[in-house]
């Protein structure tokens, strides 16, 4: 009696187990109204966006996507996306297949794509600084490796 | 299991069992689960208000910041135990306010109080732990052995 | 939005420890120490971070997180040093509830009078 109820249990877990991440994110044509998709664009050449813009628009296919920040230097990309309530439960393989699709995409960019809330509060700060001018390309570079590093924290 | 130790027993002992049943309080389950959800979902939404308040006004991540809200918990739990508050939550709510850390970190600080008077060292620090005991023991024992069959399952190249 | 669903699991897995009080008969200790170690086996099997993720503190906050954190302090440190890291690499990422509990009980004990 006992030793079947345990078959019974590591069966179940078993089954768990393989209940794994299988929703991923299908694209579509429709435009993702609720996403606040502003291109970052500055007159100085050196901190120009236009990567991190065409992030944006890429990631702008998911209708499952509710926020998306991102900001580049010329070898460096981050990207930050909120994912909506319902999808949260896939978080990690959303995570990982935009990651590569990001990666495949910007070939020459050292990209790194994160869902955390924080980050995405960083690049809106940065992505303001940017919008108004208001700071060096050097700063940029130093801003997004603390980024970049404060995403990578893990306790 | 305890039917299976009732029938060993001799016929008077059965009768007696069956009659303390008759006569035990009825436990409203219905309504305690009731309680205990309402109580502990409201601890579980104040810890989200914490975290939340620790990643936009400093500098936590949504990965880092379980730690200081587990700790501000914990403070809060001080208080309220010190102040005998928490006990006439747990008396009302139950499983409510024992499963959430706080119930955790009430455990520990009610013993410390409590056994102030038998002294610090054999008083405090040896009765700390009486309810943490079991829980620190079979949990670091199960996450060993999960963790080494998920190791070793890896290992194998069967995950 | 997360706060709604933090309220509602964190409120589920007490209402799971409430049937274990009531139903099963079983005191507050026994109850712990069968949800940490149901948290263990969820990591284990790869259920508890979703389950994070989803519901924030609604997952951290109970006790189940606990062993759950346990696990994973042991699969990082195994992935660093092989099998001996799934010995010494517990408590890594998790000491945050059992030092406050430890250090605020002994401040408690100092400031509080005792009841009883």
């Amino acid at each position: 009696m006992t030793i079947k109820k345990w078959l019974f249990l590591i069966g179940l877990l078993c089954i768990l187990s393989s209940c794994g991440n299988e929703s991923a994110l299908e694209p579509s044509n429709k435009a993702n109204e609720k996403l606040d998709l502003t291109h970052i664009s500055t007159k100085n050449n050196d901190t120009s966006q236009h990567p991190a813009n065409q992030a944006k628009d890429a990631l702008s296919k998911y209708k499952e996507i509710t926020e998306v920040k991102a900001v580049n230097t010329t070898k460096q990309l981050i990207i930050a996306v909120q994912v909506e309530q319902n999808k949260r439960f896939n978080l990690t393989s959303i995570r990982k297949q935009l990651q590569k699709e990001m990666k495949k995409k910007f070939p020459d960019h050292k990209v790194e794509l994160t869902t955390d809330k924080k980050i995405v509060i960083e690049l809106k700060k940065l992505e303001e600084k940017l919008q108004s001018e208001s700071i060096s390309k050097k700063k940029v570079e130093k801003r997004v490796k603390e980024i970049i590093k404060l995403s990578k924290e893990q306790t | 299991m305890a039917d299976k130790k009732k029938k060993n027993l001799p016929p008077e002992a059965q009768n007696y069992q069956a009659f303390q049943e008759e006569r035990e309080v009825k436990r409203p389950v219905l309504l305690n689960c009731i309680k205990a959800f309402l109580v502990g979902g409201f601890i579980c939404f104040i810890g989200q208000l914490i975290s939340t308040f620790y990643i936009y006004y400093f500098h936590f991540t949504e990965q880092t910041a379980g730690n200081p809200t587990t700790a501000t918990l914990i403070f809060i739990t001080m208080l309220l135990t010190g102040f005998g508050i928490y006990d006439r939550i747990g008396q009302f709510a139950g499983a409510g306010s024992a499963v959430p850390v706080t119930g955790f970190g009430n455990a520990v600080i009610s013993s410390a109080i409590e056994y102030k008077t038998e002294g610090f060292i054999l008083g405090v620090g040896s009765n700390m732990l009486k309810l943490a005991g079991p829980v620190i023991v079979y949990g670091v024992f199960s996450a060993f052995l999960v963790a080494l069959v998920k190791t070793l399952l890896i290992k194998w190249g069967v995950i | 939005m997360i706060f709604f669903w933090a309220f509602v699991i964190g409120g589920a897995i007490c209402v799971i420890g409430q049937i274990l009080f009531d139903v099963f008969k079983l005191n507050p200790g026994q109850t712990l120490t069968i949800l940490v170690v149901v948290g263990a086996i969820l990591d284990g099997v790869g259920l508890y971070e979703p389950l994070i993720d989803f519901a924030g503190a609604g997952a951290t906050v109970p006790i189940t997180s606990f062993g759950n954190s346990l696990v994973h302090g042991a699969m990082q440190e195994a992935e660093k040093h092989g099998l001996v890291g799934v010995v010494t690499g517990m408590f890594e990422v998790t000491s945050a509830g059992i030092s406050a509990a430890i250090i605020f009980g002994v401040i408690g004990a100092i400031i509080f009078k005792p009841k009883g």
